[in-house]
């Protein structure tokens, strides 16, 4: 018996090694970095429920080449779960697809399959996350202070307008450059669902490095803020309000969700499923009903969470990320994108701070990247660091809810303009 | 596509959003006055109706 034929993860590295050796050592390397993943999930230095099931996926996939009839070897990137692939590795015909049954047949030939073509390569996934975002958002804050914390969020898409023509100058096609700028919103689903559109070739490294990105957020904007805020701005406490202390009754934000939904699905057609799910799932948290908040909240977020985790991780290939020349320049620009936001996030936080008479502290800008709540807390802790006694949290995460609102305004708007473009 | 049509195409993308978001801060303010005003007239017609009893 043959040793490479018994042990077959072992028999394509040897392989790769002989054949391809920047895969053989991309496939190591993304071994090495899975674990890490998981490590520093397990730490809390990275979100935990995207994170772990994403390292494990990508252990998975590089250690045992779970696919292997899509093992690629002439340097051609290819989708490891592209139902053409599986037809032609398994010798399946247009006429077995073509019938609910043989497709069926087909796509449970991997345990995966089922969930990547009808919840991820369709969007889905990303419309279940939002929905589910939408039921544990409280949207009090923006009610209450809808002019500051819409123009704080303004300004911190200044990542995703920036990057757009930095992505063209790199040589990027336009809905390729919209996809990578839309990883300045800070908001995985919103690549996903925008990549899917625009430019479905990248979709998989662009909403990769979207989520991995996001430990920038936890990382890097700490140091940012305490490098372009002076700390006897970030000590600043805001004078407490009458509205600060009002309650928003349900009625009002229900009222919010279903005119905003009506406006904006009317005005973005093409974004109307993010824009649906978003309030569909903030509009159920107001009217109440225990049943439906429950659904959302734990049975399909953390349901989305887990598997848009672990299929980004098996989609983790080295074949797919090291196959495409682009996937260095798309690592560049979301880091910029991510870099821009925060820097126009504090922009907008002095332009409030400047409009307000000095009366408000500038640091809350960094929320304005929408990341919920991540970033109105790395806002308050920035502040809590340098005045024990400053509380900004509901500014905060009014500028994050914001945030996402324009987002996927900016979303709406690029999938809009540019796909006619394509 | 250009770098100078890029980046004008990003400054109408971001006007447009600009004003899109603002007028939905301004719809948010509405819809705050509508409630107030609701609340009040509410208040105000349980008051007469105590006064009345």
């Amino acid at each position: 018996m043959n040793f490479m034929d018994l042990f077959q993860g072992i028999g394509t590295l040897v392989e790769h090694f002989q054949t391809a050796p920047v895969i053989a050592f991309g496939r190591l390397a993304l071994i090495v970095l899975g674990v890490l993943l998981v490590y520093l999930g397990n730490k809390r230095v990275l979100e935990p429920l995207i994170m772990v099931p994403m390292g494990f996926g990508m252990v998975a996939i590089n250690a045992g080449m779970m696919f292997s009839f899509a093992i690629n070897l002439d340097g051609n990137p290819r989708n490891t779960l592209d139902l053409t692939n599986i037809m032609i590795n398994t010798g399946a015909d247009d006429a077995a697809a073509a019938s609910t049954t043989g497709l069926m047949n087909i796509m449970q030939i991997d345990f995966l399959q089922p969930i990547y073509t009808l919840t991820f390569s369709n969007g889905l996934i990303a419309c279940l996350v939002f929905m589910g975002i939408g039921v544990i958002t409280d949207i009090s804050p923006v009610l209450k202070y809808p002019f500051t914390s819409m123009l704080i969020a303004l300004f911190a898409e200044l990542g995703t307008i920036l990057t757009f023509p930095i992505a063209i100058a790199m040589g990027f096609g336009p809905g390729e450059a919209a996809s990578a700028a839309i990883i300045g919103t800070a908001d995985g689903p919103m690549v996903l669902f925008a990549s899917l559109r625009l430019a479905p070739d990248l979709f998989v490294p662009l909403t990769i490095i979207a989520y991995l990105y996001l430990s920038i957020c936890y990382g890097v904007y700490p140091f940012l803020v305490k490098l372009l805020v002076p700390k006897h701005l970030r000590a600043q406490a805001i004078a407490l309000q009458k509205k600060d202390q009002a309650t928003i009754s349900p009625k009002a934000k229900l009222m919010f969700d279903i005119i905003a939904c009506t406006v904006l699905c009317l005005l973005f057609p093409v974004a109307a499923p993010l824009f649906l799910s978003f309030f569909l799932g903030n509009g159920i948290k107001e009217i109440l009903v225990k049943n439906y908040t429950e659904l959302l909240e734990k049975v399909f977020l953390y349901t989305a969470t887990f598997f848009l985790g672990l299929l980004l991780g098996i989609l983790c290939d080295a074949n797919t990320l090291l196959g495409n020349e682009k996937v260095l320049k798309l690592l560049i620009l979301g880091f910029a994108a991510l870099l821009l936001a925060a820097v126009g996030g504090i922009i907008g936080g002095y332009v409030v701070y400047m409009i307000n008479k000095k009366k408000f502290n500038p640091t809350i800008g960094v929320a304005g990247v929408s990341c919920i709540p991540t970033t109105a807390k790395v806002a308050q802790h920035a502040v809590t660091e340098a005045n024990k006694s400053a509380f900004v949290l509901q500014y905060a995460l009014g500028a994050s809810v914001c945030g996402v609102i324009t987002s996927a305004i900016l979303t709406g708007i690029y999938v809009t303009v540019v796909l006619p473009l394509l | 596509m250009g770098v100078g049509e890029a980046f004008s195409l990003a400054g109408q993308v971001y006007v447009l959003g600009f004003a899109i978001a603002l007028g939905m801060a301004a719809l948010i303010k509405l819809i705050n006055y509508v409630i107030r005003r609701s609340e009040e007239k509410a208040a105000a017609a349980k008051d007469e109706e105590g006064g009345a009893a």
